[in-house]
């Protein structure tokens, strides 16, 4: 098993694609982190500017933590993209390639094989996921420095910053767990075609789709809303909370387990079953 | 004739003694307030730990110290480890800015606080530059400080100052409660976190701030 998992690995690295999204990741966070250092004040002068009214804000309020929860803001519009074009691939590129007959006359299952190709699609996002962290906190020391974090939501909360490592790493943490759920997705979707572009496409066009529709058809789909996987994607924010307690996020992770869990069977289902004509 | 007379020497003695006693007002507001810059002539400079506490129900901060040093005339520097959340006003002695340039002082009256007899005095800075249009002080006048002081200000609202005080040298206050309206403050709600500025109103809580700051380890002159 951990050598078909080395052999999957081995052909994700190997396609130049992989690192369009290391590429992505380091060209938008480059960006953010200058132009913040830049244009910082400007914008939180315009952020706060109401605030600003009544009360001086005393301190270094650009800082590490700051510009690296504005990351977190900006790249989960992107990273599920840049996943899918790893995970959508995976299964879809075989068939594509016409290599699944090759692979499934070698004494391997096709579950072992699923399992797999699943397993170095997730380790590709865990990467994806780590680097945008080193990079952030790269960026984030050589270019501010630490201090406490001012999160705006409904409310405003002053975070010091010996309060923010773990909340930086949960955060992060559930960041994972939702691109698990969009890579499995992807790579379910990968399952049921034979071309690549469909599940790439399928799964950005999904993500996109429904949270365009439950954010403007809020009122209409409000008794679905719950149900979808998408509705918790910025959870994550819930561990910038500071009365923050596991309660708070116990559901959302659950949803999303459930969800890995369901696309994940889904896939293997589909593609025992499956008829390989390519 | 004689009648007209007798109403024009009412008359006279009436705006008579209310102007001498309008005077008299003014110049006890004054008296009270040259005593108040009295107190402070010979500080030059001081230095201070402040515990800031910011009561506000939207928003969340643990208790912050920071130090807070002042240079004659009138300048304030805040000296913060992490980022602190102070009163725009409030904080800066302002009335020590207000009598020592020009103004007008009217006496409005006596009120006692908390067992001190205080004399009211309303003070009208003469440069229109200053952000504070009126400030109303309730001063303690046996021992020459203020226990009260009312702003208003052109832009950022009123402010309620209330001082509490200890032995200090020079009267510098032990703890000062700064509280202020809030009523028509908007929040950018989730800007941070997706750049939709939708200005949501605090519907929540009471519409008033309220900043405790406890000063500490004073160094004067030094």
């Amino acid at each position: 098993m951990w050598k078909l998992i080395n052999i999957e690995l081995y052909k994700i690295f190997t396609k130049p694609r992989t690192y369009i999204g290391f590429g992505a990741i380091f060209v938008i966070i480059t960006a953010i982190e200058i132009g913040i250092k830049i244009k910082g004040d400007d914008m939180f002068a315009m952020i706060l500017e109401n605030l600003s009214d009544k009360f001086i804000f005393e301190g270094k309020l650009i800082n590490m933590y700051g510009v690296g929860y504005v990351i977190l803001n900006t790249l989960w519009i992107h990273v599920p993209i840049l996943v899918a074009l790893v995970t959508g691939d995976l299964l879809a590129g075989e068939a594509n390639g016409g290599t699944f007959r090759i692979i499934l006359t070698r004494p391997v299952s096709r579950v072992k094989l699923i399992i797999s190709k699943f397993l170095a699609g997730w380790v590709y996002t865990l990467m994806l996921i780590i680097f945008m962290i080193l990079l952030s906190a790269l960026w984030g020391v050589v270019l501010f420095g630490p201090g406490d974090l001012l999160v705006m939501t409904t409310k405003v909360s002053i975070i010091g910053s010996d309060d923010l490592i773990w909340r930086f790493a949960t955060a992060y943490g559930y960041g994972f767990l939702c691109m698990t759920t969009v890579a499995t997705m992807s790579y379910m979707l990968s399952a049921m075609s034979d071309n690549s572009i469909g599940p790439i496409i399928g799964t950005i066009a999904l993500i996109i789709g429904i949270t365009v529709v439950s954010t403007v058809g809020a009122s209409l789909l409000e008794p679905v809303l719950p149900y979808f996987f998408t509705t918790y994607l910025q959870s994550w924010q819930k561990f910038f909370n500071t009365e923050f307690t596991f309660s708070l996020v116990a559901h959302d992770i659950l949803i999303q387990l459930i969800y890995i869990f369901a696309f994940f069977f889904i896939t293997l289902f589909y593609f025992r079953k499956k008829d390989i004509l390519t | 004739m004689r009648r007209r007379l007798i109403i024009g020497l009412i008359l006279g003695i009436g705006f008579g003694v209310s102007g001498v006693s309008g005077y008299a007002q003014g110049d006890e507001a004054n008296v009270l307030l040259n005593n108040l810059a009295k107190n402070f002539e010979k500080l030059e400079q001081f230095s201070a730990e402040a515990v800031i506490k910011v009561d506000v129900d939207f928003i969340k901060i643990k208790d912050r110290v920071i130090k807070v040093r002042f240079e004659k005339p009138d300048k304030f520097t805040f000296d913060s480890e992490g980022l602190t959340l102070l009163p725009k006003n409030g904080l800066q002695l302002e009335y020590l800015t207000l009598i020592s340039k020009g103004y007008t002082s009217i006496l409005a009256g006596q009120e006692d606080l908390s067992g001190i007899h205080t004399k009211i005095v309303k003070v009208i800075p003469e440069i229109e530059t200053e952000d504070i249009v009126l400030a109303q002080l309730w001063i303690d006048p046996v021992a020459n400080r203020i226990v009260k002081m009312k702003t208003y200000t052109k832009k950022s609202g009123s402010y309620l100052i209330e001082f509490k005080y200890t032995d200090h040298p020079f009267n510098l206050p032990d703890q000062t409660v700064v509280t202020f309206d809030i009523s028509a403050l908007t929040l950018p709600a989730k800007v941070m976190s997706e750049f939709q500025p939708q200005a949501e109103k605090v519907k929540e809580g009471p519409s008033t701030a309220r900043v405790i700051v406890q000063y500490r380890n004073y160094k004067v002159n030094q």
